[in-house]
Formats: C-alpha cells, sequence, structure tokens
C-alpha cells in the first residue's frame, strides 16, 4: 500500500512537471547562432506577445554553433522531435532552419534585408513555410525623413559589392524616383576599385545611402566612406545609432523586443492555423530616430522641432 | 637572456596561431573587404565603430590620428582577469610596465620609466590624475574600479601640443561609460592568494533626462613576498550624474575618493615608504556640439612613513583646473580647434621648504587640414605659461597622414614636448637619514629652484594596415632627444650638518640623450571564436656624449596572446610578455641589472544568461616565473584569483 502511495505521489509530480506538451501544448524550437542582446530582447517580445495571445507553448532552445557542418546537425536533430513551429533569430538562423525543413513552419525576427539575403522572394507573399519580423524600414520612410531633414538633397548615392542588393537598389530607385529624387548606385567587385568608385559617386551625389553590405563595409571601409563624406559635406545615412555616433547624419532603428512581439503575432495566426505563405512580412511598426548634431551642425543642417521631439537617442 | 628557452613560448603560440589560422579561414570566404565575413547583415548594424579621442582631443577615427595610439577596450580588460591598470598595459607595445609591489607599479613610455615615475600624463575622462608635486601616478589610489572603464587609450610619444606639461612620453586616457552605458547593477566578489580579496558594486541607470552611476570597490592585497602584511588597502567610492539640458546640451558632474594604505619605494636607503590617505575629486563640465567646459579639482592628503628609517613627513595637495575647448569645423576641408584652460595648485608638506603655489594658464590650437583624399595635415600648438619657473613654453606638433589605401595609413610627425620642474624638484627641504642606527649620517636633499623644463623633440613615423581581412598590422619607428632631464645628484660629501652628512639637489644634466626604437604588431583573427595580438618592442637610450645609461630600459620586449570563447558561456584569454635584462640605478644608488623575465597571465571563465552570472579564475604569472621587476622590487611568482560576479 505505501508503494503504491509513493508511486502515485510519484506519478502525480512527474504529471506536474513534465514539459506540457505530453498535455498537447505546441512546441516551438527556437533557432539561434550568436547570443546577442537584440535576439535576447526580441525573444522576451516574442514570448511577452504569445502569452498575452494566452498561447501555451512549450519552448525548446537550439544555439547552433559551430562548424556549418555542425549547425545543420543540431537543425536536423530539432527537426526530427517534430516541433510545432521554428522560431528562427537572425538571418544565419533562418537560414540554417530554410535549409532543414521545408514543411514545418518558420518564423523569423530580427532579419535585415531577408530578399536580399535569398530567405523570402516577396514582402507580401513570402516562400512557402516562412514568414516573420524583418529589420527593413521602407524605403518611403527613410525618404521622407531625409526630406524633413536635408530636403534640398536630390541626388542620392549607393555603393555595394553584393549582387543580391540589386533587388533593393532597384526598389530603392523607383521611391526615389517617385519622390522627385534620383538614384545614382555603383556596384564594385573588388577592393582596388573601392577609392576610384568613391571618388566617382561621391562628386555626383548629395546624399550617401548605406545598405548593410557585409562585403564592402569593414571597420576600415567604413571610416574611410565617413571621411569622404565629411570632407566633401555629404550626408551619410547609416543602418544603426552606432554609425550615427561614429559619424552619420541620422538612421532609422527599431525596437528588437517589439520585433519579437511582431513575430510572435505571425506565429499566433500560424498556431491558429494559418498558412504561412499567407502572412506577409512585417517591418518594424516602432522607430527611434538617430541623429548626430555635430554632423548636422557640420553639414549646415536645421533639425525641425518635431524631429528633435522624436530623436531619442541621439549624438553630438 | 635566460629565459631564452622560454621566450620560445611567445613566437610559438603566434606560429601556432597562423597554422590554425587556415583551418578556420576556410569558411572566411574571400570577398573583398569581408572584415565580418560571417556577420549577418543586421550584425552589420550591431557592431560598434570606434572612435578615438585623445590625440586631437576631439572624437575622430583612430585613422586620422596624428599619433601612434593604442585603445584597450572594457571586453579586453574584462576577459584579461587583470585587477588593476598597469598589468592591463603590459599587452601594449612600446609601454614599460615595472611592478615593486602590489601597491607600487610603473609605467613608462618608451624607455622613460623609473620609481615614481613621473613623464606620463594620465587622465580619467580628461581630468588628470597625476599628482602635480612631483608629476607622478600612484596607481593604487586612482579612485575608479576596471568594471567603470569604457576604454583606455594609450598615446605613444609627447602629446604636449595639445595636453601640456606631463605630456612627455605618453599621455594615457582613461574613459569611462556613462550611466547609460553602464545601466543596471554589478555585484562582484574576488578572493584569491596572498590574501588578495576584492569586492565591487555598481548601479547607474536614468531617470528620465538625468542619469546617474555610483560604484563602490574594497580591494586588499598581502605583499608578494610576506602575505601576513597587507600591502594595499583600499576603499572606493564614486558617484556621477549626467543631466542632459535637451538633445544639444549636456551637464556631467562627479565625485569620488580612494582612500586607504599603501607603501611605495623611491630610494634603497629610506626603504620603503607607507602612505596613509586619501585622493578625492570634484568634477564638472559642459558638453554641446563643438563647445566642452570643463573643471575639476583634485585634492590629496597622506602621513608617509619610511619603514626603514622611521621618519615622517605628511603632504596636503590641491587642483584647481578650469578648461574650455572649441571646434570649429564649418571650414571646408578643415577641422580646426582651438581652447585654452588655467590651473592652480597648492601644496603644503614637512619635506617643502614651504608652503607653495602654482598658476599655470594655457592656449592651444591645432587644425586638421585635409589636403586631397589621400593627405592630411595636422598642425598645432600648444603655449604654457609656469609661475614657478616664471617662463613660458611652446610645444608645437605637426604630422602628414597619408591614406595610399583605404585600409592602410601612413603617419610621419615631428613634436617638441616639455616636462617643468615640480614643487619637489624645486622646493625639497628633506634629511633622509643613511643609517638608522647612525642617525648623524644624513643626505640633506634641497630643492633646486634654478631648474629649466625637461625638453624632448620626437620623430616618429608609421604605418598601419589591415593586411588581409583577418590580419590587421602595424609599425612605428621613432627617434627623441632628450635634453635638461632632471636627476638627483650628492652636490658635496663633506661635513655640512650635522656631521660626516652629504648635500643633495636636483640638476638638469648636460648631456642630451638619444632614444630610438620602434614597435611592431599584429592582431589577428583566426575564427569567429578566436582572435589573438603579437607585438614586440625596441628601444636604446643612450647619454649622447658618455654612452651612458640615464634612464634604465628593457631594450627588447614581445607580447603575444589569445582569446578564445568555443562555446556558449565559456572563455579563455592568455597572454604572455617577455622583458628584456634591464639596469636600474641612479645617482644616489648602485647600478643594478634585472634578469630577463617572462610573465604569463591567464584567465578561464563560465557565465550563464539568466540570471546573469560569471565564475572566473585569474591566474598571474601562471609558469611561476619569479623574477624582480626592480633591484628594490618584490619577487613576483604566481597568484590565483577566484572571481564571481553578477549582472541584474
Amino acid at each position: 500500500m505505501k508503494s503504491l502511495i509513493i508511486t502515485a505521489l510519484l506519478f502525480a509530480l512527474i504529471a506536474a512537471i513534465l514539459p506540457p506538451a505530453l498535455a498537447g501544448d505546441p512546441v516551438i524550437a527556437v533557432f539561434i547562432t550568436r547570443d546577442l542582446e537584440p535576439h535576447r530582447e526580441a525573444l522576451a517580445g516574442f514570448r511577452e506577445e504569445l502569452r498575452d495571445e494566452g498561447i501555451k507553448a512549450v519552448w525548446e532552445e537550439y544555439h547552433l554553433q559551430g562548424d556549418p557542418e555542425e549547425r545543420s546537425e543540431s537543425a536536423r536533430r530539432a527537426i526530427k522531435k517534430e516541433p510545432a513551429l521554428i522560431f528562427a533569430l537572425g538571418t544565419s538562423a533562418t537560414r540554417i532552419a530554410a535549409q532543414t525543413t521545408s514543411r514545418i513552419p518558420i518564423v523569423f525576427a530580427n532579419v535585415l534585408n531577408p530578399r536580399a539575403s535569398g530567405l523570402i522572394n516577396d514582402y507580401t507573399g513570402p516562400n512557402g513555410n516562412i514568414t516573420g519580423a524583418s529589420l527593413d524600414f521602407s524605403p518611403e520612410e527613410l525618404i521622407a525623413l531625409l526630406n524633413e531633414l536635408q530636403p534640398e538633397s536630390r541626388r542620392i548615392g549607393i555603393l555595394y559589392c553584393s549582387a543580391n542588393f540589386d533587388q533593393l537598389v532597384n526598389d530603392l530607385g523607383t521611391a526615389l524616383k517617385k519622390s522627385g529624387k534620383e538614384l545614382r548606385s555603383r556596384r564594385i567587385d573588388n577592393l582596388d576599385s573601392l577609392n576610384r568608385a568613391t571618388q566617382e559617386l561621391l562628386n555626383r551625389i548629395d546624399t550617401f545611402w548605406m545598405i548593410a553590405d557585409h562585403q564592402l563595409f569593414s571597420h576600415q571601409t567604413t571610416r574611410y566612406l565617413l571621411l569622404e563624406t565629411m570632407r566633401r559635406r555629404i550626408s551619410f545615412i547609416g543602418i544603426s545609432p552606432s554609425y550615427v555616433r561614429a559619424g552619420a547624419l541620422f538612421c532609422l532603428y527599431w525596437d528588437s523586443r517589439d520585433i519579437g512581439r511582431q513575430a510572435g503575432e505571425a506565429t499566433g495566426r500560424i498556431l491558429r492555423g494559418d498558412d504561412p505563405a499567407a502572412i506577409p512580412i512585417s517591418r518594424p511598426r516602432k522607430r527611434n530616430i538617430h541623429i548626430n548634431y555635430t554632423v548636422a551642425s557640420n553639414l549646415n543642417i536645421e533639425i525641425p522641432d518635431s524631429l528633435i521631439e522624436e530623436a531619442a537617442g541621439s549624438n553630438r | 637572456m635566460n629565459n631564452l628557452p622560454r621566450l620560445f613560448l611567445v613566437p610559438f603560440l603566434f606560429l601556432l596561431s597562423l597554422l590554425i589560422a587556415p583551418l578556420y579561414n576556410s569558411a572566411l570566404g574571400e570577398e573583398i573587404g569581408a572584415e565580418y565575413p560571417e556577420l549577418s547583415p543586421e550584425e552589420l548594424a550591431w557592431i560598434e565603430i570606434p572612435e578615438v579621442i585623445t590625440p586631437a582631443r576631439i572624437a575622430q577615427p583612430i585613422t586620422e590620428a596624428p599619433s601612434s595610439i593604442s585603445i584597450i577596450t572594457a571586453e579586453e580588460i574584462h576577459r584579461s582577469g587583470l585587477t588593476n591598470i598597469p598589468d592591463i598595459l603590459r599587452r601594449l607595445a612600446g609601454v614599460d610596465v615595472m611592478a615593486l609591489s602590489p601597491s607600487d607599479i610603473n609605467v613608462g613610455i618608451r624607455g622613460l620609466n623609473s620609481t615614481v615615475s613621473n613623464t606620463l600624463l594620465v587622465m580619467i575622462d580628461g581630468r588628470s590624475v597625476y599628482m602635480d608635486f612631483y608629476g607622478t601616478t600612484i596607481w593604487s589610489t586612482l579612485p575608479i574600479l576596471l568594471d567603470e572603464i569604457k576604454r583606455i587609450e594609450v598615446v605613444r610619444g609627447p602629446g604636449s601640443a595639445l595636453y601640456g606639461a606631463n605630456a612627455f612620453s605618453g599621455v594615457i586616457n582613461i574613459i569611462t561609460k556613462t550611466p547609460e552605458e553602464q545601466k543596471d547593477t554589478l555585484i562582484s566578489a574576488s578572493a584569491g592568494t596572498k590574501n588578495t580579496y576584492r569586492g565591487t558594486a555598481i548601479t547607474a541607470g536614468n531617470i528620465e533626462d538625468l542619469g546617474y552611476k555610483l560604484s563602490l570597490g574594497w580591494k586588499e592585497e598581502g605583499f608578494w613576498e610576506d602575505s601576513n602584511r597587507k600591502a594595499l588597502e583600499n576603499l572606493i567610492a564614486n558617484g556621477n550624474v549626467n543631466y542632459r539640458i535637451d538633445d544639444e546640451k549636456e551637464l556631467r558632474f562627479g565625485a569620488g575618493v580612494n582612500s586607504g594604505k599603501e607603501y611605495l619605494s623611491i630610494e634603497e636607503s629610506q626603504g620603503l615608504f607607507k602612505l596613509d590617505g586619501y585622493v578625492t575629486y570634484f568634477n564638472a563640465s559642459y558638453l554641446q556640439p563643438n563647445l566642452t567646459i570643463l573643471s575639476y579639482w583634485n585634492r590629496g592628503e597622506a602621513d608617509a612613513k619610511s619603514e626603514r628609517t622611521e621618519q615622517q613627513t605628511n603632504f596636503l595637495y590641491n587642483t584647481y583646473h578650469l578648461e574650455l575647448q572649441y571646434a570649429l569645423n564649418n571650414i571646408p576641408y578643415n577641422n580646426l580647434i582651438l581652447g585654452g584652460s588655467y590651473r592652480y595648485n597648492t601644496m603644503a608638506s614637512r619635506t617643502l621648504d614651504r608652503g607653495v603655489h602654482q598658476n599655470i594658464s594655457a592656449f592651444f590650437l591645432q587644425d586638421s587640414i585635409y589636403i586631397t583624399e589621400f593627405l592630411h595635415f595636422v598642425a598645432g600648438g600648444r603655449y604654457d605659461y609656469n609661475s614657478l619657473i616664471d617662463d613660458y613654453r611652446l610645444s608645437p606638433r605637426g604630422s602628414l597622414i597619408l591614406h595610399p589605401h583605404p585600409d592602410q595609413v601612413i603617419r610621419l610627425s615631428v613634436s617638441k614636448a616639455y616636462r617643468d620642474p615640480t614643487f619637489l624638484d624645486t622646493h625639497f627641504d628633506f634629511y633622509g637619514i643613511i643609517d638608522p642606527s647612525h642617525p648623524e649620517y644624513t643626505v640633506h636633499s634641497l630643492g633646486n629652484p634654478e631648474l629649466v623644463p625637461e625638453k624632448i623633440l620626437a620623430y616618429e613615423a608609421g604605418w598601419s594596415g589591415l593586411l588581409t581581412s583577418f590580419l590587421k598590422t602595424r609599425v612605428d619607428i621613432f627617434y627623441n632627444r632628450i635634453e635638461d632631464l632632471i636627476q638627483g645628484l650628492i652636490v658635496s660629501r663633506y661635513p655640512v650638518y650635522p656631521f660626516f652628512s652629504r648635500e643633495a639637489t636636483f640638476e638638469n644634466t648636460d648631456d642630451p640623450v638619444r632614444a630610438i626604437g620602434g614597435e611592431v604588431g599584429a592582431e589577428f583573427r583566426i575564427s569567429e571564436w578566436l582572435n589573438g595580438f603579437i607585438n614586440y618592442s625596441y628601444q636604446e637610450l643612450k647619454n649622447t656624449r658618455t654612452d651612458e645609461i640615464v634612464k634604465s630600459a628593457p631594450k627588447n620586449k614581445l607580447n603575444a596572446g589569445l582569446d578564445a570563447s568555443p562555446w556558449t558561456g565559456l572563455s579563455a584569454t592568455i597572454s604572455t610578455h617577455y622583458v628584456d635584462e634591464t639596469t636600474w640605478g641612479s645617482s644616489f644608488s648602485e647600478y643594478q641589472e634585472i634578469d630577463d623575465y617572462i610573465l604569463t597571465n591567464a584567465r578561464l571563465a563560465y557565465a550563464i544568461n539568466e540570471p546573469d552570472l560569471e565564475l572566473a579564475v585569474s591566474f598571474f604569472n601562471l609558469l611561476n616565473d619569479k623574477h624582480r621587476e626592480h633591484p628594490l622590487g618584490e619577487k613576483i611568482g604566481q597568484r590565483i584569483l577566484f572571481t564571481l560576479s553578477c549582472h541584474f
């Protein structure tokens, strides 16, 4: 009798602490390749959103590290457990997830330029099992901000290396044309041509627009481009506050926690039965404007009061 | 070079790294400019683009700097596992570090090092922290905790053109984290061998436009040769408040204290000096685009007692400083900065002939002229008037900076700098007992009000560049001509007072000193999780007339290190430093040779995220190469320190 009671108590205990998966809660596999603060923020936002929507889930985190084969192997082990959904943080984790399964829904967060990375074909109708929250502000939003800061800027320049950005550059050209501006882009194949390409481009533009091409932008080349634009009194649009601190005029920056919440909303829809392909890729809905006031002063730019109020983390 | 076999450890580490490198670089890709080939586009947005403030007093990219400069980041400080700033500086080429005891470590640059070293300008956030009465920095008395530091910028060579007196052999600027950068709360505790205990508590945050940071620290450590005796006991407290007036203007206030006991070795006859006192400060600054107003008050007070002769003295000093700087950068192809400062020093001490004070007023100006996209020129100078010597100096500097390629910089510079005589040099008045059993034998040391400033004329050439996406290199060579060095001299050996005594004073040497040397170094990234560095320095200082050693300096130094994070949470670092044999001495003591040595430090740490905890074990002198770094110093053996830190 005593052993029966102990066995029953043990079962009760196990039932209480066992993963609710046994009780039917969906399993969400979280893929991370780098333990970065923005990813932790996004994951916290993602969990908050699911909790607010009343979705109970079992979390299994996979830190995909090592060489590419080791990462793929970790991902394959995760897929074998048949999670209901994969939540991927960042481009690398999303790419590994996409290469490992075309069946299990994948929701990404903290991905910049998912189309240039080949993760999706279109923002409105993504690939079969992938959707998520991108970090891309629409070109129209950035152009509107540029118009407020520097309405006289007409000729916008872009320098890039990777052909993956061709589509992004084309879209930007179209958006600029609609707003009465002109895009002058230059794609280079090697660093030897950077100097000449930069000089030629900077002679013909008022504003330099940075795109997140890691093949072009290193510490050294970023400094070089910042200095060249500073010397010629050309404004530089950065991709994050660190570039603004280093000398870019401004950037639009996202709220990582809210990006996580946006991904959580997409997850909620999928877990309720929606097809991932029918869920458009979201863009950041919360924005922070970062302005370098010293650079603005050098360029004789008077910042409108409305922007001063909105610019939260600015540099001087 | 008794340590020759172990010396191979340094190149071995480097060669090992190079051998491993190709294994990992197969994944690095061959893309152009691919410094971050494994970064995703969004990760490119999260990297920090470094700025440099020190060389030109304004934030500028390191490639624009008119001086040879190195930066040590907060991450490198944390992962070194070291517990004081001088030990952290050992990794840099051209920097001389000499430890005598836990509380007595001296730093010089390019050979100008000694006990109570006084040729270096050390600042915390632009506030000088050397003691004006002798120009020396007692590192253990600095009111700062290592976890507060954002980065350390080290400028090799004179910086008087902008910073004035004491920026003679170099400038070290310690930049602390703002409340926003520090954020949250850190608590850490350490315990280790040699009765070492340390505790740190820092909290920072923002209340609307007001940022605050409070820090409290305790450190104590026993002597290395007799750890039952405390060599160091310090309580450190700091408070900072930043108030954002609007988006363009900010006020910053700070105050702090370092109170405790430490020991210094100054001269052999006096043995160890025990200092018991405090150093405190208050600073207030106003910042707006292009304009900085900085003011501060430094104060220090201590009782000092010689352990050997039991002679006692004391000192109390105050430094009041006001400085204004304006950057005028709306002139096309020019960046002009100009400013002025006023400094008032007072000192009272039983070792001085009277209470003394001093006014120093200065005006400085520097312009960076961008001639072409490949070439810019930096020219500037500083005018100082010093009431102590009732004289003025002009310290000019010119640098030509070429960018033959976006990844490469060539720098040629020439500068002239001065180090003024200090209160102790000019007003010292002290009877030092030579032998405690015969107190009638004394050295009566007197200051010399006729001293003139020490002068240095420095020529420098440097190249730095990114050779491949994973290898950064730099080479610097220098030639310095130093004149009028101030040194202590026995001027009479006949009875003066009371019996059979000697008289000593300070005098400018007649013979110029020539210093030549250079540094070569590389930083490399072997894989995403493994980084390293290696550098070599050569220096030689000679009296141009007699070929005698004037200031002691090791000829050859080699540093190398690796930093690995192979798995999430686990990190390991190792650094090793070879320092050549050195001869130390002065006119008061025999010249003595110190053998070459190898110092290897390592740290192993494991961190978890929730809660944010880290447990680390640090090894100092891992290979237990017991050595002295100065004849008056203690023998340095192995030490181990365990640290647990929590961030919330």
